[in-house]
């Protein structure tokens, strides 16, 4: 009883806080957006640096050469000889990685705030001058090569997935894996690289995000420094292929040897925040409720009442350009089939169209997804990925700061009118993992 | 010119040394038992974590996997809250509240708005002294653990980890999954959930660490109130033997049909208390620890693009050190790969490192180690690792003085007691070709 009260209490006492990180903007003339986030827990800053180029911006028949340019970047500059970069960083007492996604490539350092100038200035560097030799560029390829074998051919979910994703979109750049297709990697060469980092590598198509232990001023003037003399390049609108309408229902299978455990994935085309706005955030609030692994309705539904599966879960990701997915997985439990499975899934997402949704649930749910970003800013790391990543699909930058107050704007009209557009089986893929006895 | 170098130099050099300098408090909470905190304001967060002295090592013949059931069986309802409104509870108010285990700890992890920490304790010591247990419940997580341990057999990683348990630890409680035996996990009821809590459990074998919105006297407060009731009289030790493997040379092969092989290799490794653990330390990160560049990173991924990831790690648990690393690689190209790493091993043990390679690895260690510190989280696990390693809060300011006094010379001998051919295993799970002295197994 005493929790129950405690729990009231919080609620009505608690207002929603738009206090999310306070970042500083500023635009240096050459087009290069700097977002501050200030922490100063540690002497130390996440520094990175984003380019608004992804897997989907690919050449066609060119896939997977937006991570091998990401790999490629260590590999020096007319300054620096290959991996001088980031033994320069490590020596430095710093941190560093880069990651390449459909929307974007980033990179970054996690480092003492004394060397921030240090990491901003090779940062500058390898954004105009990096050098390639043909040796380098054919031992990374076996590199690349060998990442897509460990990450995705001996994966089955991951090659699961891979398969999913080409068949949901039929015509969007979504369809193409980020690592790029095996064949293709293979045929890539360095003048093909080299292009695409000279159209899209520039200062008016980066941001750079720092999080930590320094003010906008200084980082202006380090920018100014070290950014401020390279020039813009004639950066195209980002126009990507869209869906068509779809009309029939996908599957596939993937049968396994290397897997003791089915699955069943289902994914529906949704839009994007870009695309949606207000169907995305309810969108959100929807796949807290009925998708969280530990408390979702899905969860109780085949785990709990039905006893069929050992997990269920949904997931819905906002961010990007035109459309999305919306996935849910299902384990089932020993000696129930994928098929049983996926027919009481249909039978009740029949129901779910249907659902009215009760208020004061909803209001926790927002609650809960709000309080997430008190917990975000717990790290250097986190700003810092939260800010790049959505900058670089489809946010705004006030679009991230009012995030809890749009989060807590939505009603339950809102999920009673977007809800029952999700599961739309003409717009769906229906992916199987099965194991191969041996 | 000069001048300004050395000022800058100096201070930066302060201000690295004033960092590690963590500010953490013991506090006394009970007897002689004491929680290391570190306060920080900045957000309305607290991190705790928890650490009782009994992983699945202590799980007894016949029920391997005791540890971890009674564990993941702990958020399943408790008190008057079946387990769907319990897990609600906490997700409502955004509470983190997990129970793991491993092969010698059993953990618990608490990260919760401070605003939530009243409602963190009094769930937490719900769980711990009145589980449900409910049949039910028993028997759905069972049966889950089961299906993973049935996925070690297929997947060609778990099967790696397991073939590698086996021969290192063969004899000895650690060659178990922490998640036990299939077989034995049917035999484990109620009753035994129950003995474990009310054996294992308690103040004598507990460890805390804080970090967060939290004051001394706030943490004091919850520990008594909530954390005295574990200080139990007179039961039973138990006593998980040392292990005292001899490692000796031998190439082990697990016929699999993949794309790659997947490449493990182990020796023999360094205690904590061992008067060379630092020169093991920065040796290891200069052989495969650190990033793009240590020496197998360098040999086999950057210079002829073998591999896309090789590493080295010292693992130390209670009753065994090891050293170990991996690399999954095109089955042509096993053969080099196991050559080069041999090469690299010996090269080490007979020439030792560079004075600057050991200058690097040094500024590295030393002036990496507070961008460990960036969240509570992070903070809390560190205090907890540092206290169960035995040693004081002292460390955090001698911590840099270690690593600056390890020399070339430690690293030699070092190497030449750890890095010996003679004494590494290695385990390839694929189809490698060209493959010669293996083992099948």
């Amino acid at each position: 009883m005493r929790f129950l009260f405690i729990l009231i209490l919080f609620f009505f006492i608690e207002v929603v806080e738009a206090n999310f990180f306070k970042p500083q903007h500023y635009t240096l003339d050459n087009g290069l957006e700097i977002i501050v986030l200030e922490n100063n827990r540690i002497p130390a800053v996440a520094h990175s640096i984003w380019y608004k180029v992804g897997s989907a911006d690919e050449p066609k028949g060119k896939s997977g050469i937006a991570h091998f340019l990401e790999h490629l970047m260590f590999k020096g500059t007319d300054k620096l000889k290959p991996g001088e970069f980031s033994q320069i960083v490590s020596r430095n007492g710093g941190k560093e990685n880069a990651f390449t996604s459909k929307n974007y490539t980033g990179y970054f350092q996690l480092i003492h705030k004394s060397k921030l100038e240090l990491v901003m200035s090779l940062e500058a560097d390898r954004m105009k001058n990096i050098k390639l030799i043909e040796d380098e560029f054919e031992n990374e390829k076996t590199v690349v090569l060998e990442e897509r074998y460990s990450r995705i051919d001996s994966n089955p979910s991951a090659l699961l997935s891979e398969q999913i994703n080409a068949a949901l979109y039929m015509n969007h750049p979504y369809r193409k894996p980020i690592i790029g297709w095996e064949h293709e990697i293979k045929n890539l060469n360095l003048d093909d690289v080299l292009k695409f980092y000279k159209k899209y590598y520039a200062p008016n198509n980066a941001i750079i995000v720092i999080c930590g232990d320094i003010t906008l001023n200084e980082v202006i003037k380090l920018a100014q420094k070290h950014f401020g003399r390279i020039k813009p390049s004639k950066i195209e609108k980002r126009i990507w292929t869209s869906e068509p309408t779809q009309h029939a229902a996908r599957k596939v299978t993937l049968k396994s040897k290397d897997t003791a455990i089915p699955v069943l994935k289902k994914h529906y085309l949704v839009p994007t925040y870009e695309k949606s706005k207000k169907e995305s955030l309810a969108l959100e609030v929807f796949s807290e409720i009925f998708g969280d692994p530990s408390t979702g309705m899905l969860y109780e539904e085949f785990v709990k009442n039905k006893k069929l599966a050992t997990s269920a879960s949904a997931y819905y990701y906002p961010d990007g350009f035109g459309d999305t997915s919306f996935t849910i997985s299902i384990i089932p439990k020993k000696n129930v089939s994928l098929e049983e499975i996926e027919s009481h899934l249909n039978e009740y997402l029949k129901q779910i169209k249907e659902l009215v949704f009760n208020k004061e649930e909803i209001e926790k749910i927002k609650k809960r997804l709000i309080n997430n970003t008190i917990f975000a800013q717990d790290s250097l790391y986190m700003g810092m990925r939260i800010f790049g990543s959505s900058l670089t699909a489809g946010y705004s930058l006030k679009e991230i700061t009012d995030w809890p107050e749009n989060i807590n704007m939505i009603s339950t009209n809102d999920l009673q009118t977007f809800v029952p557009n999700i599961f739309n089986s003409n717009k769906s893929v229906t992916g199987y993992l099965l194991p191969i006895m041996e | 010119m000069k001048k300004f170098f050395f000022i800058l130099f100096f201070l930066t050099f302060n201000s690295f040394t004033y960092l590690n300098a963590l500010d953490v408090k013991e506090v006394n909470y009970y007897k002689n038992k004491k929680a290391w905190l570190v306060n920080d304001g900045s957000l309305p967060i607290v991190a705790i974590k928890f650490a009782f002295k009994a992983g699945s090592s202590i799980d007894v013949e016949g029920k391997k996997g005791t540890a971890n059931l009674a564990a993941l069986l702990l958020d399943e309802g408790a008190g008057d809250y079946s387990a769907k409104e319990f897990k609600k509870i906490l997700a409502d108010n955004s509470i983190t509240l997990t129970f793991t285990v491993s092969y010698d700890n059993f953990y618990i992890d608490l990260y919760t708005l401070k605003e939530n920490l009243d409602l963190s304790f009094q769930l937490l010591d719900l769980a711990l002294t009145k589980p449900s247990f409910k049949f039910d419940e028993i028997n759905r997580i069972k049966s889950n653990i089961k299906l993973v341990l049935e996925q070690s057999y297929k997947d060609p990683d778990e099967i790696g980890s397991r073939l590698f348990r086996e021969i290192l630890f063969k004899g000895h409680p650690y060659q178990y999954d922490v998640l036990g035996l299939p077989e034995d996990i049917d035999q484990i009821d109620k009753e035994d959930l129950k003995n474990f809590l009310q054996n294992n459990l308690r103040t004598d074998n507990l460890y805390i660490a804080a970090s967060g919105d939290i004051s001394e006297v706030e943490l004091k407060k919850y520990l008594r109130k909530y954390l005295t009731k574990f200080d139990k009289k007179n039961m039973k030790e138990f006593n998980v033997p040392l292990h005292t493997k001899e490692i000796q040379h031998k190439i082990f092969f697990h016929q699999k049909d993949l794309r790659q092989s997947k490449i493990f290799f182990a020796g023999e490794g360094v205690s904590r208390k061992d008067p060379y653990f630092y020169p093991a330390y920065v040796m290891n990160y200069i052989l495969g620890g650190g990033g793009f560049f240590s020496r197998l990173t360098t040999e086999i991924r950057e210079k002829r693009g073998l591999v896309y990831s090789i590493y080295s790690y010292l693992y130390r648990y209670d009753k065994y050190n090891f050293f170990s690393g991996g690399a999954e690689t095109s089955n042509k190209n096993v053969d080099t790969v196991i050559k080069i790493i041999k090469k690299e091993l010996i090269k080490i043990k007979k020439k030792g490192v560079t004075e600057e390679e050991l200058k690097n690895a040094k500024n590295y260690l030393i002036n990496s180690y507070v961008l460990r510190l960036d969240s509570n989280k992070k903070v809390a696990s560190i205090l907890l690792n540092t206290q169960m390693d035995g040693l004081n809060i002292d460390f955090f300011k001698k911590r840099n003085d270690y690593i600056n006094s390890v020399s070339l010379n430690d690293i030699k001998k070092i190497a030449n007691r750890i890095l010996d051919e003679n004494k590494i295993f290695f385990l390839i799970v694929g189809s490698p070709t060209n493959l010669k002295n293996i083992n099948k197994i």
